[in-house]
């Protein structure tokens, strides 16, 4: 699904394309932009059939709403890493509607470092991959606790890598002079679908860390 | 998109950013704090949707999915 | 000219090459690992994933977008290859929607007699009790199979009458995003290639709602088939992405959303769906795909969660069904809104009336689109879930009948008084009514909890959901073809086999219908390859029998229409520009349809379904010189 991100973000914007006439750029991103939204609204529903499947199967045995004991730390950790670099990546956007080069690529490269952070924290920390960095932790085939936890944050960590992909395209043609303050719809559709899966995060994080009483060990 | 408009932006439009993410950070502690002491799965989307709706109105400016002018 | 000029040949090459670099890769992973070499279920997995990229990338869909990851700049090309043949562009990938158009109705019409076929032989397998060539096994491969063949047909079917005619009808001159548009055909290719394959490593048992466990055991056939599924949905979703860009930003001025041609409603309600409820079909088959190669336990019924340990058990299959039919009832509803949206297109045509209730057909599309998303579980009344669930599912499928029932009255309505015109089209417009009804009217019958408990799973559902299908998208879709033929060709085609076609097609498909209803409630089950022949009192195996003989016979007429069309795309009479007479924009400019169809903007100067009125028009498509 990334890559259709990645292609439809950049359809029919060429950057540094002069030939077009700005009329015709604007009506174009118009178009793209509608495009980019329908794509967030299908991947909606992705996201809230992942809440769902959440909710229907992590019940007590009365029915009550419950959830894996993960840890707090690196849950919060991530959550800030992840919207601090919302932040930088919405940083990059009006400096280059405002014709701030240097701004612009800078935030873009904290944004993409974030954005690996997150990556890594999850994988490292929350997935325990390596087990000799953090002990022994949940594992996928642990029951639906397992299989939620990591089909939610797997389907969710893929966006995020296609995203820091998608940024670091971005960075590599903006170093290469592409993008002005008028022609930077390569650079919108970036950084809202970032700013999206981000918010998908918003509702992730409580549903796997905050919501429900903890059974059981998750460590 | 007029001079005019282009100063107006440049002036004021990294404090919304600042301001946006501020208020990202006290709701999410807030959650955090919330979930500690009570477990409520309606303040928790509560809280979620208006962390949703700062990020959508503000970082994804859906509004100029209708509005000419917005960015 | 080369064989690998041709797009096509370079993509199975290259889907080919992605299997075995798929392969190895996992291959290498494991002994990385230190684990045995070959697992197969793995290597496949892998392996049907790189295909889908290499066939893209064989094929070329992805150029332009791996261009622009570069900064370079890539003009869209218009018309012919240069250095070609003209027919090589619909082997290849080509950005203009009407080649697009054809190549999804072509490989939809390919599907179509794959999975007609496969019916045929599982359909001589029942004309008689007992089991005479078929397994068990096979059987049940063979009845999954055709269902998802047919599924596919259909979903391409629709996506090339929605990408040929949309632009047409809105005066466009091509989609809003042509390459999002050529990937979103390319991607059914390796898919259904995919599906096809699938049968061969073992097939797949379950029918094609695959529902778990059984699926999350079965052969290993599955992962090809749910990867092949994804390839259909990415489909689904970026084309249905494109067709809702193109008629909020693409209408000429003056072309308010109610004075669209009506087709345009039924395509946007459509694509509303595939947009959104399509990615349920994927995760519900996601989940079934890793459950099966990681152990991810769903869907694994093994224990309460937290009973004996919180990190084992807890899965529930009920899930898998709630989540798949959130977007398979919805799906249905992808299948036939089109179609109905042909069948109120060309009734005014031909009956020289305008369309009875424009604005009632336009909103009752979008009516049964969002009603449709409340009423999934009526496919769940036995499944075990929570029993004050039946009743609001009940009455919301209920309530679907009411949009669906402002549809028929319009078309009586349309008809009523005019001058019809019985052309081959017009028949099959009007099959499609009368089948539909059955197949509507058996519906409330399911939909009812009571009634549902004896019926479901037997062979009355097969008979209601082949009427709807049948009545909402085979014969609409036949009657398109027919009364687009002259326009995408430029021929007319015969319409003497177009009859004889329709009046073969018709009643065996009543037959084949009630038939299956019929059976069904004598006690025939669904996907059980034999049955006792003794049930409604030893009468059941002549009814199989004549649904045999009926199913051949259909399949008879569809290889007449085939026939009939293959033998005049080059030679037939000239059609001239508007046989039929109608007042949409397509037909007001040459047949065949020039590279960049209209010479001028459309300009709206009226109603698009005033038949009959004198002096009025729909749109004008005033030449360069006149303005
Ligand atoms: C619009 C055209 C329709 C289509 C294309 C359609 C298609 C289908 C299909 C494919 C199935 C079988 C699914 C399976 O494999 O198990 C089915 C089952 C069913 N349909 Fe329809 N249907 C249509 C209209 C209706 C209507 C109008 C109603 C009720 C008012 C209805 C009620 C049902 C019910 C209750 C079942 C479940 C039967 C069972 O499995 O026990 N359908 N339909
Ligand atoms: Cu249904």
């Amino acid at each position: 699904m990334s890559a259709i991100a990645i292609g439809h973000a950049e359809e029919q914007d060429h950057g540094h394309a002069h030939e077009i006439d700005l009329a015709t750029y604007q009506e174009n991103t118009r178009r793209n932009r509608l495009g980019m939204w329908l794509f967030f609204a299908s991947e909606a529903f992705l996201f809230l059939a992942l809440l769902a499947t959440r909710f229907y199967l992590w019940r007590g045995p009365h029915g009550e709403i419950v959830r894996p004991d993960l840890g707090q730390t690196a849950g919060l950790v991530v959550t800030v890493i992840l919207l601090l670099s919302s932040y930088f990546m919405n940083r990059a956007e009006v400096s280059i509607a405002n014709n701030k080069r240097t701004d612009f690529l800078i935030s873009l490269l904290i944004t993409a470092v974030l954005g690996t952070a997150f990556l890594v924290g999850v994988v490292v920390w929350e997935w325990g991959m390596f087990p000799s960095l953090v002990e022994g932790h949940i594992k996928p085939t642990d029951g639906v606790f397992g299989a939620v936890v990591f089909g939610m944050t797997g389907m969710h960590a893929l966006h995020v890598l296609s995203g820091v992909v998608l940024i670091l395209n971005v960075w590599w043609l903006g170093r290469k002079g592409h993008f002005s303050s008028e022609r930077h719809w390569g650079v919108e559709a970036c950084a809202i679908y970032w700013h999206y899966v981000d918010l998908v995060w918003i509702f992730f994080y409580p549903a796997l860390y905050l919501i429900g009483e903890t059974i059981g060990a998750g460590h | 998109m007029s001079e005019h408009s282009t100063t107006k932006r440049r002036s004021g439009i990294y404090r919304e950013g600042v301001l946006v993410a501020i208020g990202l950070t006290i709701l999410t502690a807030v959650e955090f704090y919330i979930a500690l002491n009570l477990s409520s799965f309606a303040i928790m989307m509560i809280l979620a949707l208006l962390k949703a709706i700062l990020v959508v109105n503000y970082f994804m400016h859906i509004r100029s999915l209708w509005s000419e002018d917005e960015h | 000219m080369s064989l690998f000029s041709l797009g096509i040949a370079r993509g199975l090459v290259g889907q080919t090459l992605g299997m075995l670099v798929g392969m190895l890769l996992t291959v290498v992973t494991r002994v990385l690992l230190g684990w045995e070499a070959w697992a197969a279920e793995p290597a496949w997995t892998v392996g049907a994933v790189c295909s889908i990229i290499g066939f893209l990338l064989g094929v070329g869909a992805l150029d332009d977008w791996l261009q622009w990851t570069k900064g370079i700049d890539t003009p869209l090309h218009h018309g012919p290859p240069a250095d070609k043949p003209a027919w090589t562009r619909y082997f290849s990938v080509d950005y203009n929607h009407k080649v697009i158009g054809v190549q999804y109705t072509v490989w939809g019409i390919l599907l179509l007699m794959v999975g007609g076929t496969v019916a045929m032989i599982f359909r001589t397998e029942l004309a008689q009790a007992g089991l005479q060539f078929l397994g068990l096994g096979l059987y049940n491969s063979f009845i999954g199979m055709h269902g998802m063949i047919m599924i596919f047909a259909i979903l391409l079917g629709v996506g090339g009458m929605a990408n040929y005619l949309v632009p047409l009808l809105i005066g466009a001159e091509d989609m809003a995003f042509p390459r999002l548009n050529a990937l979103g055909f390319w991607f059914n290719v390796p898919g259904s290639l995919l599906l096809l394959l699938s049968l061969f490593i073992g097939g797949w048992d379950a029918g094609w709602t695959a529902y778990p466990p059984l699926s999350a055991r079965g052969p290993i056939g599955y992962q090809l088939f749910f990867l092949g599924v994804f390839a259909i949905g990415l489909s689904s979703i970026v084309g249905s992405l494109n067709l809702l860009v193109t008629l909020l930003c693409m209408r000429p001025q003056g072309m308010s959303l109610f004075r669209m041609p009506i087709f345009c409603w039924a395509v946007f309600a459509t694509s509303l769906i595939q947009l959104t409820a399509t990615q349920l079909i994927g995760v519900s088959f996601l989940m079934v795909s890793v459950q099966r190669a990681i152990g991810m336990g769903f869907f694994d019924p093994r224990g309460i969660l937290g009973e004996i340990s919180p990190l084992v058990g807890g899965g529930d299959p009920v899930l898998f069904q709630h989540l798949f039919w959130f977007y398979s009832h919805p799906a249905v509803y992808i299948f036939v809104l089109p179609g109905l949206g042909i069948i109120s297109e060309l009734l005014p045509v031909f009956s020289r009336k305008p369309l009875f209730g424009y604005k009632w057909i336009a909103l009752s599309s979008m009516a049964i689109a969002i009603v449709g998303f409340l009423v999934w579980g009526h496919h769940m009344f036995v499944s075990g879930y929570n029993d004050i669930l039946r009743v609001p599912f009940m009455y919301s499928t209920l309530l679907v009948a009411i949009p669906t029932g402002v549809k028929f009255f319009s078309w009586l309505g349309t008809m009523w008084g005019g001058k019809i015109h019985f052309d081959t089209p017009m028949l099959f417009v009007l099959g499609a009514i009368s089948v539909f009804l059955i197949g509507g009217l058996s519906g409330p019958i399911l939909a009812t909890v009571p009634t549902d408990f004896p019926l479901h799973d037997s062979y009355f559902v097969v008979g209601h959901f082949h009427a709807t299908m049948f009545g909402g998208f085979v014969f609409p879709f036949f009657a398109a073809l027919y009364f687009w033929f002259p326009k995408v060709t430029g021929r007319m085609y015969n319409e003497t086999l177009g009859k004889i076609h329709f009046f073969i097609m018709t009643p065996a498909f009543w037959v084949q219908t009630l038939g299956q209803m019929g059976v069904g409630v004598m006690g025939m089950r669904r996907r059980i390859a034999d049955y006792d022949p003794s049930l409604g009192n030893y009468q059941i195996e002549s009814w199989h029998l004549a649904v045999t003989i009926a199913g051949f016979a259909i399949a008879f007429g569809v290889l007449l229409m085939l026939w009939n069309f293959f033998q005049n795309a080059e030679v037939g009479v000239a059609a001239g520009d508007n046989p039929w007479r109608s007042r949409s924009p397509e037909w007001q400019i040459p047949s065949p349809v020039p590279e960049h169809s209209f010479a001028a903007p459309l300009r709206v100067v009226g109603e698009p379904y005033d038949y009959g009125l004198a002096d009025s028009g729909y749109v004008s498509t005033a030449t360069p010189g006149d303005d």
